[in-house]
């Protein structure tokens, strides 16, 4: 009865009559064993050389910039690109440099794209095309299995230069004349070493249209001596230190006009007894500038108006296709500002993606989280440098200058 | 008698032909031989998976290494030489980078190229990692190292 249950295999049924067929099911299961094995190495292979012949295209196109940017000549961007294709290997050969292209990067965050630009002048990109392709493709090393002997790469990438538009913001309130102005260790005197020391960082890396400029404040910001009692704008309240043009207005300026203001801050050659800069016994505290007596700034910290001229210049001078940046330096909380503009300031400019940089002098334990709650309303790239010494001032500058752009590669 | 007797014990050919009909000769017959059909197979068989296993290892490796080195010597070429040296910034990003494609025994230099071909203009920055490379089977012919050389050119003038 039990013999005649399904459950019960014939022992001469069909699979005990194919025992020791291993090899003939081998013989043909090989080929599919093989044909994976193959897909798996030739397509590791495949990426391999594929991000490569990327990184290839990467080192060509920033090749073609700076070629370029030495002497604004096509013919060294190629020249440059071509020899750094020739050096690095994809998949142990030499690739192709196709084509090299220069033009515009459009800094728009939305839709950032390349458009070449045959007008030399306007260029800020390289695009540069490398391959492998034809006679000089990529050889498999198991494709053959599927008659697949070799296969192209390519890789495409721009480099580009952004121009900055960078304002200083500084604090020049009586804290920062401690001590007598000339000597090398004053607060002030330090400032203005960090201050040109960030401006040669930026001049030894021009890109072409950078801008720059310079807010001062202490009671009130400074003025343009250039435009001095002109007001600036068309709904300014008279007298408004926010509206008038800050201390160096935003430009495509020399290093002239900069070492001129620059040297202008606290600038001796006009102390008078009654206005000195620094404070030294009993003699008037004075912040800023000495040159005329409507330049009085005053002596405590309000940072709003200047920061608010700082975000004024950039927004109205600097098209978001700038990278937009303020470098923000006090030495102690607004003890006659109001914190809730300064506020407000730094969160218009994390809005339009300025950056803010924040430098802090925090000698006499006053407090940097004012400082630090600026640059996180700002865009996102920012970062605040506490120190207790006016004498960090220029390694924090330099600091921030390392960290401004100069070429990226898409 | 006798040798009816001794045709059961030691059957004829055509007996032995008619015995492998039946099943249970058969498959006594057989037995062995699906072992050793495994046995001749087995060595392709794991050569290639583990090959792929290993090769598959080697281009991660390699591919890891390409984009530590190539960063690395980008970061170093775009420094300016007057405030840091782009041999100690390549190190340095390189460092961040390493423990993951490059354990020990790798090595990693930066060379500034700045005389003969790379005279001016085509100052470039070299940067060169190996490692080791051990295969996980030890079964496949394999490499005893991974390379990665990049090429950058220098954004500015070395002193």
């Amino acid at each position: 009865m039990s013999t005649t249950s399904s459950n019960v295999r014939p022992r001469t049924g069909r699979w005990f009559g194919r025992r020791g067929n291993y090899s003939p099911m081998m013989g043909i299961l090989i080929f599919v064993v093989i044909g994976f094995g193959a897909l798996s190495v030739d397509v590791s292979l495949m990426t391999m050389a594929n991000l490569q012949c990327q990184a290839t295209a990467d080192a060509a196109a920033h090749a073609a910039l700076v070629g370029f940017s030495k002497d604004r000549n096509s013919g060294d961007a190629n020249a440059a690109a071509a020899f750094i294709v020739a050096k690095d290997k994809v998949a142990l050969k030499s690739a192709t440099l196709d084509q090299v292209q220069l033009g515009q990067w459009t800094f728009d965050a939305a839709t950032p794209a390349f458009l070449p630009e045959s007008d030399l002048t306007k260029v800020n990109a390289a695009r540069a095309r490398v391959s492998r392709k034809g006679p000089n493709a990529v050889k498999t090393l198991l494709g053959g299995v599927f008659g697949l002997t070799q296969f192209d790469v390519d890789g495409v990438a721009v480099a580009a230069q952004r121009q900055r538009a960078i304002m200083l913001v500084l604090d020049l309130s009586c804290s920062m004349m401690d001590g007598d102005s000339m000597s090398d260790t004053s607060p002030v005197a330090m400032l203005r070493q960090a201050s040109d020391l960030f401006y040669s960082y930026v001049e030894a890396r021009p890109q072409s249209g950078d801008l720059f400029g310079i807010a001062t404040f202490a009671e009130v910001a400074s003025r343009n001596p250039d435009v001095y009692g002109l007001p600036w704008g068309t709904n300014c309240p008279a007298g408004s230190a926010v509206c008038e043009e800050p201390w160096l207005p935003l430009g495509d300026i020399g290093r002239p006009t900069v070492q001129q203001r620059i040297d202008g801050i606290c600038d001796t050659a006009y102390e008078t007894p009654d206005r000195i800069c620094g404070r030294t016994g009993a003699v008037k505290v004075q912040g800023g500038f000495l040159g005329d007596p409507q330049d009085d700034i005053g002596t405590c910290t309000a940072p709003h108006h200047a920061l608010t001229q700082a975000v004024n210049e950039l927004l109205d001078k600097a098209s978001p296709r700038y990278y937009r940046a303020i470098l923000f330096m006090s030495d102690g909380l607004p003890n006659c500002g109001s914190q809730a503009d300064a506020n407000a300031a730094a969160f218009i400019a994390g809005q339009n993606d300025i950056t803010i940089y924040g430098v802090t002098v925090s000698k006499n334990g006053n407090d940097p989280d004012f400082v630090q709650g600026l640059v996180d309303l700002g865009a996102d790239d920012g970062f605040n440098q506490v120190a207790d010494d006016a004498a960090a001032l220029p390694v924090m500058f330099e600091e921030v200058a390392r960290r401004l752009p100069t070429v990226f590669t898409d | 008698m006798r040798t009816v007797a001794m045709s059961a014990t030691s059957p004829s050919t055509e007996d032995r032909a008619m015995a492998l009909h039946r099943p249970a000769l058969r498959r006594r017959a057989r037995r062995g031989a699906n072992a050793i059909e495994f046995a001749l197979t087995l060595p392709i068989f794991l050569a290639l998976v583990l090959g792929v296993m290993d090769y598959g290892n080697l281009f991660a490796i390699q591919a890891g290494m390409d984009n530590a080195v190539a960063l690395s010597c980008r970061e170093g070429a775009l420094q300016d030489p007057a405030h840091a040296s782009p041999i100690a910034v390549a190190n340095n990003e390189f460092a961040s980078r390493a423990p993951m494609f490059c354990g020990p025994g790798c090595t990693f230099t930066v060379t500034p190229l700045n005389t003969g071909e790379y005279a001016y203009p085509h100052e470039a920055l070299r940067c060169r990692a190996v490692r080791s490379v051990s295969s996980l089977s030890g079964y496949v012919p394999f490499p005893s190292t991974v390379e990665s050389t990049s090429y950058y050119r220098l954004e500015w003038p070395q002193p």
